[in-house]
């Protein structure tokens, strides 16, 4: 029988395009926020569960291995879960198996990711994630699946870039609020129109920025949990999925990964009617249209219909829906797993009412954050409530 | 039910090759930073100490592992170190037969962790456990902070 | 706590910080080399690229035409078929013009790069490759397309045998 998860604190450090700390120190400075969140210290931490995406970015081989005394893992049971850029909404999934499955009554959730090292732009590690004989050779970027999946999406439901630009604008003027963001900043619809197209459709302004950076949060059981505050936030349902790799052979004007996954979230938390029933969303954004895609496949907007929401200013913070009120990866910027991680972050400090100036309008109680990844093949879903 | 069709004649399967060439540029860390300036300036390990279990570590480090603690004390290293394990290696990356090295594990006495690297010609005759050691440095001018700042360990 | 939280760590190291070396960065270089094995399905779609000719794997389950071929079905999970001779056009299902290289530098001419449903293959069943003979502005989504093969003696049995694909006279 599984048990109730709750989260009881979240840490995150400075994100930027570079960062002195490695990743090991990274890991440290997240995790110990987290820790004195919770009020807790190291020895009342029974498990640890770690997430990065490619070892590739980090420049370090077993990378989990590596970093894992950053993340107070030494000599306790610690995994790395990986599914590429999905790795930060699913590390609170690991330890959510940890905690609901009884094994532990308390786990550390770490996402961490140093981008940085790699020369000349973390762009060259996604090369090797195309298929290596029949999508390499053509001189692939990880751009094209953007640009391409982009493109059919807009032709599938005639939507325009001046509509998408909107999530740019949107998300970079909410990160003007967040402490640690990299990108946030007040632009305009033209801005993004107007930036150097580097694979159209996409411009320059439709794209999160690399990064540095680590993320936290501290699980615990129901019992645990209300023990050590009044105030926890409980991670009522979790889902995850993934597609085939042979992307090319697939509809990319809709993510059904993103749909089964939240499908599977939802059924867990008991959400029938999620547009009616979800307060506030964090889905990932490494590119403007794809918090549009996301949000069509979590169910809070109908196939094609998420611009028109956009452009309503429905996702505004003060809007019906408030979507990614934290300035998402587009403003606070997109160290991978650590990315997925801040969304969490976000939704536990929106739903405790402790996100400051970011703090939405509408009284939240219930939020969904989702993160996506891989050979553009997987959709990671927690939904929290408090 | 198994895949039936197979390739019998073996010349008839593929096989494609590439590289994945990745260059690196990693930053050293706010402890590996402070670590690297002591050695390249001063020729010295610099070792951090922790407030709370008094444990020191070297290289230095920013947390301790056990506390989990910021550690914001650091000293070099004055002493001779002592050799704690070493090993002869005379193939090279690859696995072919190269040039012969004897590394070894140089730790320092009331100090976790340690250094690896070379002994010199002259001390790897006598390599035993527990001799003292100490780095022979390049000139400072040539030093950039990498433990290749170290040409070799050599005995006290 | 966000709004209690006064000092988020981390230290930044600038643009400029680099270019002045201010820190003790280390620097390495890393080529593996690699020899994939090709696989039963994609050692004969490259001998078949060779000669000219696209070849797809069938289901006989679900009835789909696949390619990239497989040896097996990933829907219905069992071995597929047969083989099945495959045309050479198709319809440009979506694409880009990317004006950036595997490494993110910035190109001097763009490459065009397109998702192919190939004819003779189930419907979406598309393969990755590049576009050529057009101009950008006149690449639309559903345009006929056709593969332009190297010279039989130039192929090596690669995907690039096939340069790229160009319009379709109507
Ligand atoms: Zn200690
Ligand atoms: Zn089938």
């Amino acid at each position: 029988m599984k048990r109730r998860v709750a989260i009881i604190g979240a840490g995150i450090t400075l994100f930027r395009r570079r960062m002195l700390e490695s990743p090991k120190e990274l890991s440290f400075e997240a995790s110990r926020m987290a820790l004195d969140a919770a009020g807790l210290t190291l020895k009342d931490i029974q498990s640890v569960v770690s997430g990065s995406a490619p070892d590739a970015f980090d420049g370090v081989h077993m990378k989990g291995e590596y970093y894992l005394d950053g993340m107070g893992a030494i000599g306790k049971p610690h995994q790395r879960v990986y599914v590429g850029g999905g790795t930060g909404v699913f590390t609170p999934i690991g330890g959510w198996w940890n905690v609901a499955s009884g094994m532990y009554d308390t786990c550390l959730c770490v996402a961490e990711e140093k981008m940085s090292p790699l020369h000349p732009h973390p762009q060259y590690a996604f090369w090797s994630i195309f298929d290596q004989i029949l999508e390499r050779p053509l001189g692939t970027t990880l751009l094209w699946i953007f640009s391409l999946e982009m493109r059919r999406y807009m032709h599938k439901y005639g939507i325009k870039e001046e509509e998408i630009a909107e999530v740019a604008v949107k998300n970079k003027g909410n990160a003007i609020d967040h402490p640690c963001a990299q990108l946030g900043a007040k632009i305009t619809v033209d801005d993004v129109m107007n930036s150097e197209p580097i694979c159209s459709p996409v411009k320059r302004l439709d794209v999160s920025p690399p990064s540095d950076g680590a993320a936290a949060v501290v699980l615990a059981s129901e019992r645990v949990a209300k023990k050590l505050t009044d105030e926890p936030v409980w991670l009522d349902g979790v889902g995850w999925t993934l597609d085939t790799t042979h992307w090319t052979n697939r509809d990319l004007a809709y993510p059904e990964y993103v749909e089964k996954a939240a499908k599977m979230a939802y059924k867990m938390a008991g959400i029938k009617n999620p547009r009616k029933e979800i307060d506030i969303a964090e889905p990932y954004d490494p590119f403007d249209y794809k918090e549009l895609h996301h949000l069509e496949g979590l169910q809070l907007a109908g196939k094609g219909e998420a611009p028109k929401m956009t452009v309503d200013g429905v996702t505004q913070r003060d809007g019906d829906l408030p979507v990614c009120p934290s300035g998402g990866l587009l403003g606070v910027g997109n160290p991978i797993a650590a990315a997925g991680m801040m969304k969490i972050c976000e939704l536990f400090w929106q739903l405790r009412g402790e996100a400051g100036k970011r703090q939405v309008k509408k009284d939240a109680r219930t939020g969904v954050a989702q993160a996506w990844g891989d050979l553009m093949q997987v959709g990671t879903v927690t939904v929290m409530r408090r | 039910m198994p895949i039936l069709e197979k390739i019998s004649q073996p010349s008839m399967a593929r096989h494609w090759t590439d590289s994945i060439p990745l260059e690196f540029h990693y930053t050293a860390g706010v402890a590996g930073e402070k670590f690297r300036r002591e050695l390249r300036d001063n020729g010295r390990f610099l070792v951090s100490k922790c407030a709370k279990c008094k444990n020191s570590y070297v290289p230095a480090r920013m947390f301790c592992p056990s506390c989990f603690i910021e550690m914001k004390e650091t000293r070099a290293i004055d002493e001779p170190g002592y050799v704690y394990s070493y090993t002869t290696v005379n193939r090279n990356r690859a696995g072919e037969p190269g040039e012969t090295v004897t590394l070894a594990l140089v730790k320092f006495e009331g100090v976790e962790g340690g250094i690896i690297h070379r002994l010199d010609d002259k001390t790897i005759d006598k390599a035993a456990f527990g001799i003292k050691v100490v780095p022979i440095l390049k000139d400072r001018t040539e030093r950039t902070g990498a433990l290749s700042d170290i040409i070799s360990f050599k005995q006290a | 706590m966000s709004q209690k939280i006064t000092n988020y760590p981390g230290h930044e190291i600038t643009h400029e910080d680099q270019k002045e070396r201010r820190y003790l960065d280390i620097e390495y270089k890393f080529v593996p080399r690699y020899s994939w094995a090709a696989g039963v399905a994609i050692s004969r779609f490259l001998d078949e690229l060779k000669e000219g000719r696209i070849i797809a794997r069938k289901c006989n389950q679900c009835e789909r035409i696949l390619v990239p071929p497989r040896m097996y079905c990933e829907q219905c999970y069992r071995p597929t078929d047969q083989w099945v001779q495959i045309k050479d056009t198709g319809t440009v299902n979506t694409f880009s013009i990317s004006h950036v290289g595997t490494d993110a530098r910035r190109l001097k001419t763009p490459i065009l790069v397109a998702v192919v449903d190939l004819d003779g293959a189930s419907p979406g069943m598309g393969i990755l490759h590049n576009l050529g003979e057009v101009e950008p502005s006149n690449i639309r989504i559903g345009m006929k397309v056709q593969a332009v093969w190297k010279q039989p003696s130039e192929r090596q049995g690669a995907i690039t045998d096939i340069r790229y694909f160009k319009p379709l006279e109507a």
